[in-house]
């Protein structure tokens, strides 16, 4: 076998491995990150809307059953997609009382991908992110 | 400074933060950056694909380099430029990803691999220009620069989406 055929040959491998790698980050896409069976209803306070690139995120107060102050941080669309759904920037100030449907992260933090915010007012804005029914398709 | 305070110090800057809240210029960037990766990583594909004799079998080696180099190097500058300002929107991010890191690595290595082939083993292309049989060098060359650029758009694709 000549130097540059060996060579040749741990390229490959080389290759084939870093391609079987890279499925097993945690994956961008609905499903690797959050869970289908584990939806989520939470009402709280927001305490910050990051209106950033590539994924918009909501800072959320919410009361737990215990009526201790439990932080959520929900994932919405990028900042083009939200302004498509009607969102500005200035939409969710804080101290804003909302509640925002969604599901869990398999990660088991208290981080959701959000579908709609629902307003007190009855408003709803759809979040355009990777959660089905975001973009406002579906039944709700 | 540390490495890690000045990616802190970037991302707090409002040219980084303009960016990363744009609603238009942020995908215009990502697009200019996935089209920069498509021209470069391509037009390199076919220049380390000839090396290794496996296309453009019928062409000179100079041939398909030199009429492919000006897309090479007009891609790998735009992106470049795309690549630095979507990196600017989150510096820090970027420092703790391991991705970030792999790639950014193997960007230096492929450019290394690239001035050695141009200096050292492509002065001699007259002697063997037209063969399909080039020297181990020159094939090396292209082996190493395939494998890099895999590696690269690998840990390119897994910076989006690692945490």
């Amino acid at each position: 076998m000549t130097t540059s055929t060996k060579i040749e040959i741990w390229g490959l491998g080389l290759c084939s491995l870093l391609l079987a790698a890279a499925p097993a980050v945690a994956h961008h896409s609905f499903a690797a990150e959050f869970d289908i069976k584990r939806p989520v209803k939470l009402r709280g306070i927001v305490t910050e809307m990051e209106w950033i690139n590539p994924h918009s995120w909501i800072h959320l107060d919410v009361k737990d059953a215990n009526g201790k102050t439990v932080s959520w941080k929900i994932e919405g669309g990028s900042p083009n997609s939200l302004l498509r759904l009607g969102f500005t920037k200035a939409a969710l100030p804080k101290g804003s009382d909302v509640v925002v449907e969604g599901f869990r992260a398999k990660d088991g933090t208290n981080t959701a991908v959000g579908q709609f915010v629902a307003f007190a007012d009855g408003r709803k804005l759809f979040l355009g992110g990777s959660a089905p029914g975001a973009h406002g398709e579906g039944d709700h | 400074m540390s490495l890690l305070a000045i990616c802190e110090s970037i991302d707090s800057t409002a040219f980084s933060t303009g960016i990363r809240e744009s609603v238009w210029l942020f995908p215009i960037l990502e697009t200019i950056h996935l089209l920069g990766i498509a021209v470069s990583a391509g037009t390199i594909l076919f220049v380390d694909l000839r090396l290794l004799g496996l296309c453009m079998k019928r062409e000179r080696l100079s041939d398909v380099l030199e009429q492919l180099q000006p897309w090479t190097l007009g891609a790998f500058l735009a992106m470049g430029i795309t690549g630095s300002l979507l990196f600017v929107t989150e510096a820090v991010r970027c420092y703790h990803s391991p991705f970030f890191r792999a790639k950014a690595a193997m960007l230096i290595l492929a450019g290394a691999n690239a001035l050695l082939f141009h200096w050292k083993v492509y002065p001699g292309v007259a002697d063997w220009d037209g063969m399909l049989r080039i020297p181990g060098r020159a094939r090396l060359a292209g082996g190493i620069s395939l494998t890099l650029w895999i590696g690269i758009i690998a840990m390119g694709r897994a910076i989006a989406y690692g945490r």
